[in-house]
């Protein structure tokens, strides 16, 4: 299955629509401007067109922020942090003076990361519901660290696919610049694309 | 909710009409923060507390009301919500409590109701700064240098004094390896500290990868590295010193293209039949260290080549 | 005021004859066009109108005349070329049917029927038109650009219907420029993110060209930094996707064009 051009037209609006509420969020948390790019929609089949899409290796250990969906629109959207980028976006969030070791350090870190997936993925979502004109219940934000390939792997369920958008991110004066990638389980994205077709052949 | 059983939780809880203001206010707020409910009915956070200003939180609860499900806000990222202190907390450099703020709504447009939880997470805070305490001691161990976790020069000397007398009482060889990273002081004014510290940091973990667990991979001082291999004969530290010069240069270090760093290794063997003092082990592998620098570099000497 | 039956009789007929030239007058004036028309006197003439129907007593012409009068002097008061079609037709339309009705009706104005048809529903376009303050009085020209097909179409979708306004879509630079010079638009809704040129790029050509029409910037990253670029390039106004008829009543009627 591939999207049709209005599919993605569609989708990347939406999901440009989601990731700028995320930035006008995540400016006010950073004290800066957000710099945003037009998002990247990808319908992904199988774990190797995720990980190509991805450019990281699968065998790459990522960290995860998930929630669960129910009410008009049910499954799950994984944001993936590239270690790197989060690092970077730690420091920058507490400051340098703030320079902690070992083992402390992981579990501020997955607080912090937990809470800015929460961001993202809430905005997106919400950005959706409006859009779309469904009520989507979201569950809290779990945080997690697994192979990149065994992650998707959980994301794709029995309908072995999944909706994977990416955009570049970076903050005007701090050295944060990473890509958000947000993966969404089959079944969302399935209902989002059926909704997205009532909406363009309207 | 019965109000009776709203007043026994634990944690902090209020709910928020849709226009911000107070509607419920629990029995643990009261305690805390002296505010009754009686006060807080019809306010807002930001009447309550008139040094608050937090728009995180705002936006949070917008958020939260425009159906992005429950928001929080983390103690990493904003210590705390409300102002609540904590008097005897303050010598450890908490004079506030820590919260873990969550965010719920019910319902919508005017009856909407916002549920905000606040819980206390100070006593995770001062256990996890009591781990960074002992975390740092490690970093401070007096045997270890801090920059790559490798031993330092003072652990070699011990170790070898140790070593010494049980190879001459066991008769087993030592072979002493002494490496350099070449032309380092060219890649930190290139790249500056920075990198050359990942540089030494990514070196010694290489190292560390291509030895058995009872040899000793110290930093001797500055871009200098010694490996000390017990029960080593000569033939198998040269080819261990040959791998390591060769992977030095396939490596991509402090993320610097490969080849960009190098190293020079000098061996000398301790040879319990024709015993060296351990100065002397040393003296000769820096000296052979020092023919690899001036036969071109990027190479081991294991055995004299004087020219 | 009307003092004998006698003096009733004959002031209808000298009303009857001066409403029907009056009316005439006004449609003569209409049907040249937009570019053509002179509202003011339509204007005029249905305020003599208005007031000789209160004086002879025929509401219903009354209130007729008084709204199209005042909807006549909206038209007049946006100045030359800036009517549409749209704005202009729904005019023609009443006052053409007006003038149908009176010439049958002046046998017995002064009978009272029930409200409703064509004319009434007509008439209460042009009372919403005058109803809303300042905003979307009367059809407004808009021109849509941005590059999403699907953007394009929420806006389309979630326009306030029955208000009679030109929506022009433009999906790139060159469509936006030739549109902005063609139908001449009072608002531009402008997406930031274009892929020849970003929005406040192609609104500063439009002003150079000589495009008069206020600004509004579409976009969903509403950041204060964004918001600051917009307003300092001279953006009247910014509409937050996604869009829906709220968002888009409230900033037609923020910018007073």
């Amino acid at each position: 299955m591939r999207l049709s051009a209005e599919e993605q037209d569609a989708t990347v609006e939406l999901a440009n629509i989601g990731i700028s509420r995320a930035a006008r969020q995540l400016s006010v948390l950073l004290d800066d401007e957000i710099r945003i790019g037009t998002p990247d929609v990808a319908l992904c089949e199988n774990v190797d067109e995720v990980v190509t899409a991805l450019s990281h290796r699968p065998e790459e250990e990522v960290a995860c922020v998930y929630q669960r969906l129910s009410g008009e629109l049910t499954g799950q959207v994984v944001l993936l942090l590239a270690p790197r980028d989060t690092h970077a976006l730690f420091h920058n969030l507490l400051g340098d003076g703030v320079m902690l070791h070992g083992i402390d350090v992981r579990a501020f870190e997955h607080e912090a990361m937990t809470e800015l997936g929460n961001i993202i993925i809430s905005s997106c979502v919400s950005a959706m519901a409006d859009m779309l004109r469904q009520r989507i219940d979201v569950s809290i934000p779990r945080y997690s660290e697994a192979r990149l390939d065994d992650l998707i792997e959980d994301g794709m369920g029995a309908s072995r696919a999944v909706l994977l958008i990416q955009a570049p991110l970076q903050a005007a004066q701090r050295e944060v610049d990473g890509v958000i990638a947000l993966i969404f389980s089959a079944s969302v994205a399935h209902q989002v694309l059926a909704a997205v077709r009532r909406i363009t052949a309207s | 909710m019965d109000t009776r059983l709203f007043d026994l939780l634990p944690i902090g809880v209020m709910a928020l009409d849709a226009r911000r203001r107070v509607v419920a206010w629990n029995q643990w707020l009261t305690e805390h923060t002296s505010i009754t409910p009686a006060h807080a009915s019809g306010r807002t956070l930001g009447e309550l507390f008139p040094n608050l200003i937090n728009p995180r939180f705002d936006m949070a609860v917008d958020q939260a009301l425009q159906g992005g499900g429950p928001q929080i806000l983390s103690q990493t990222l904003h210590h705390y919500l409300i102002p609540i202190e904590v008097p005897h907390l303050v010598r450890h450099g908490l004079g506030r409590m820590r919260q873990h703020v969550h965010i719920a709504t019910a319902g919508h447009g005017d009856d909407a109701r916002v549920l905000v939880s606040i819980i206390d997470v100070t006593s995770s805070i001062l256990k996890i700064e009591a781990l960074t305490d002992i975390a740092q001691r490690l970093e401070n161990d007096v045997n270890r240098d801090p920059l790559t976790h490798l031993f330092n020069r003072r652990f070699v000397w011990e170790w070898l004094e140790h070593q010494h007398k049980q190879a001459l009482r066991y008769t087993y060889p030592i072979a002493a390896m002494m490496l350099d990273i070449d032309h380092f002081k060219a890649i930190n004014d290139r790249h500056g500290h920075l990198i050359g510290d990942r540089v030494l940091q990514d070196f010694a973990r290489l190292l560390t990868q291509k030895v058995r667990e009872a040899d000793i991979v110290a930093r001797f001082g500055g871009e200098e590295f010694v490996i000390l291999l017990p029960r080593c004969d000569g033939a198998l530290a040269a080819d261990v010193a040959k791998r390591i010069v060769g992977r030095t240069r396939e490596a991509s270090l402090g993320d610097l293209s490969p080849g960009e760093v190098t190293c020079s290794a000098g061996v000398a063997l301790f040879n319990p039949s024709d015993p060296l003092s351990t100065s002397d082990l040393l003296r000769e592998a820096d000296r052979r260290l020092y023919q690899a620098k001036a036969n071109g570099r990027d190479r081991a000497v294991c055995q004299d080549e004087t020219a | 005021m009307v003092d004998t039956p006698m003096d009733q009789t004959a002031l209808l007929q000298v009303f009857c004859a001066e409403a029907r030239d009056r009316l005439q007058r006004a449609l003569a004036c209409l049907e040249k066009g937009p570019d053509h028309c002179d509202y003011d006197l339509v204007h005029q003439e249905f305020d003599s109108l208005h007031g000789g129907a209160r004086a002879v007593d025929i509401d219903w012409l009354e209130r007729d005349a008084r709204v199209i009068a005042g909807y006549a002097r909206f038209l007049r008061n946006l100045g030359p070329h800036h009517v549409t079609s749209a704005a202009h037709n729904l005019l023609l339309e009443t006052v053409r049917i007006l003038e149908e009705q009176c010439r049958c009706r002046m046998e017995a104005p002064t009978v009272r029927v029930a409200p409703g048809g064509r004319l009434g529903s007509l008439l209460e376009s042009l009372e919403s038109a005058l109803r809303t303050p300042a905003g979307p009085a009367v059809p407004l020209t808009i021109l849509v650009v941005d590059d999403s097909a699907t953007s394009r179409l929420l806006f389309r979708a979630h326009m306030p219907a029955g208000e009679g306004h030109a929506v022009f879509e433009a999906q790139d630079r060159n469509e936006a420029m030739r549109l902005a010079e063609e139908v001449n638009p009072h608002v531009v809704f402008m997406d930031y993110n274009m892929p020849d040129e970003d929005g406040v790029r192609i609104a500063g050509r439009m002003r150079a060209m000589g495009c008069r029409a206020a600004l509004v910037l579409l976009t969903a990253n509403v950041q204060q930094a964004v918001l600051d670029d917009a307003h300092a390039a001279g953006f009247a106004g910014v509409l937050e996707k996604p869009v829906n008829r709220e968002k888009i009543i409230s900033v037609l009627r923020s910018i007073k064009p």
